[in-house]
């Protein structure tokens, strides 16, 4: 097809040069072209990657010189250099196929590493992060620790809660107990010193005297009840008080011995006399005025103070005596109990 | 360029072989290497590539060619034209394979730069 479609036009020139060719030392076109390819391949890097291709191109072209030297221009000499243009070619893209497979296979070759590379830091992430995760157990596991701690001082606070609820529930019952059994013998109210239970003197003793009427051991009884009731640490001061009639060193006899006489009463019903103190206050802490008969009657009387012990600040048993000795400078009237 | 520089050659053939029938016969040419060589070359996808689909052309007309001379008794200018087809198609199958083989290379480059770039972050 190819040469038909340039058969019509060339021929006739084809022919011309075949005709005129046989004397002439000129290269064939082909030659031409042979030998500029050919040097083109020689002096690019493709005897590098391809020599035996370019050795076959060499020889190609040098059968094409032979036919050139024994017949310049002949069909032999133009087919050969045809043919020697192509193994030059040929040279030159053997040789690019070597290149490009060194290429491939050292991409090839990194790829791999690279690739291993990922897989090792691939790995450590997973290292590192099982380790993050090691190490949050671990705090996890601490702040456990912590909240089982707190959880136990917790419970231990709500414990000492728990008794001083309790024991506050009992003073709560001991008041409400002092207050219906000895509503008609006795005021009962509760101060800051503690709660404070006052009888009527009128009504423990006949006048000036300190020995107890028989009524009156009778209502000390019910006394005794309730503060068998209260919580047992607790010191139970007796105090007795006159008005200010007769000599002060005399009420405060008196108010003295009132006041062992109440005490000692209430030992005999069974308290602990480490429990109660007694002591005279005279004439000295009137309630009202002396001045009238009803105000001198309200001032003489025995006053029951069942007294707060500090709680928070020291144990049981300890603050009664610890008190005692406190109280004893201020008030040196007191006798001991007897 | 090289479609040009053929031609003229096979009509040089043509007409030298009419005028001076200087074809002594030997052992008879045959077609066979050159067209396993374009088969090798389609078998490669030499189709697929323009120049390589230039030179299998080349090499199936001077099959056609060197049948036509063989028929007309040029025993000798079939033999060359023959060794021409067949070194067309080689080079339409190489060429053919040089431009798969770039093209892996070049693939397998860029892969490794997609990797480099999720290893380095």
């Amino acid at each position: 097809m190819i040469t038909m479609k340039w058969g019509l036009g060339v021929s006739p020139l084809a022919l011309a040069l075949a005709l005129s060719s046989c004397g002439s030392t000129a290269p064939s076109p082909e030659l031409v072209e042979a030998r500029r390819t050919y040097d083109q391949v020689r002096y690019s890097n493709a005897s590098q990657f391809a020599p035996a291709r370019v050795l076959t191109a060499k020889q190609a072209l040098e059968r094409a010189e032979l036919a050139h030297e024994d017949e310049p221009g002949s069909f032999e000499e133009r087919s050969l250099a045809y043919v020697a243009q192509r193994r030059a070619r040929l040279a030159a893209a053997y040789a690019d196929i070597e290149r490009s497979r060194r290429e491939y296979e050292t991409a090839d070759q990194s790829y791999r590493q690279l690739q291993e590379q990922l897989r090792i830091q691939a790995q450590r992430q997973a290292e590192e992060s099982r380790g993050n995760v090691g190490s949050m157990r671990q705090e996890l596991a601490a702040q456990g620790q912590q909240l089982r701690d707190q959880q136990q001082q917790l419970d231990a606070s709500r414990t000492e809660l728990e008794l001083r609820k309790a024991q506050l529930e009992k003073e709560r019952r001991a008041r409400e107990l002092a207050e219906k059994n000895l509503a008609e013998i006795a005021t009962v109210k509760q101060e800051a010193r503690g709660m404070v239970i006052t009888l009527e003197g009128e009504v423990l003793f006949p006048s000036g005297q300190s020995n107890l009427l028989p009524l009156a051991r009778q209502r000390l009884d019910r006394v005794a009840e309730v503060l068998k009731e209260v919580d047992s640490s607790k010191t139970v001061l007796v105090e007795g008080h006159t008005d200010s009639r007769g000599s002060e060193q005399l009420n405060m006899r008196l108010s003295l011995d009132r006041a062992n006489s109440v005490r000692e009463h209430l030992i005999s019903r069974g308290m602990e006399p480490s429990r109660l103190r007694a002591v005279g206050r005279g004439e000295q802490e009137p309630l009202v005025s002396n001045d009238s008969a009803e105000g001198r009657a309200n001032n003489r009387r025995v006053v029951l103070v069942i007294q707060n012990s500090p709680q928070d600040e020291s144990e049981r048993g300890a603050p009664s005596k610890q008190e005692g000795k406190e109280r004893a400078p201020r008030t040196p009237e007191q006798a001991p109990s007897k | 360029m090289k479609l040009v520089n053929l031609s003229p050659a096979i009509c040089a053939l043509l007409s030298s072989a009419a005028i001076a029938g200087c074809g002594s016969s030997t052992p008879p040419p045959n077609a066979v290497e050159a067209r396993s060589a374009i088969s090798a070359a389609e078998a490669t996808g030499a189709q697929s590539d323009p120049v390589a689909a230039l030179h299998l052309q080349m090499a199936k007309d001077q099959v056609r060619a060197a049948d036509e001379l063989i028929r007309e008794g040029d025993r000798d200018e079939a033999r060359l034209v023959l060794d021409r087809a067949e070194v067309d198609a080689e080079l339409a199958q190489v060429l053919t394979r040089k431009s798969e083989m770039r093209a892996r290379a070049q693939q397998a480059q860029q892969e490794i730069q997609r990797l480099q770039q999720s290893v380095q972050p």
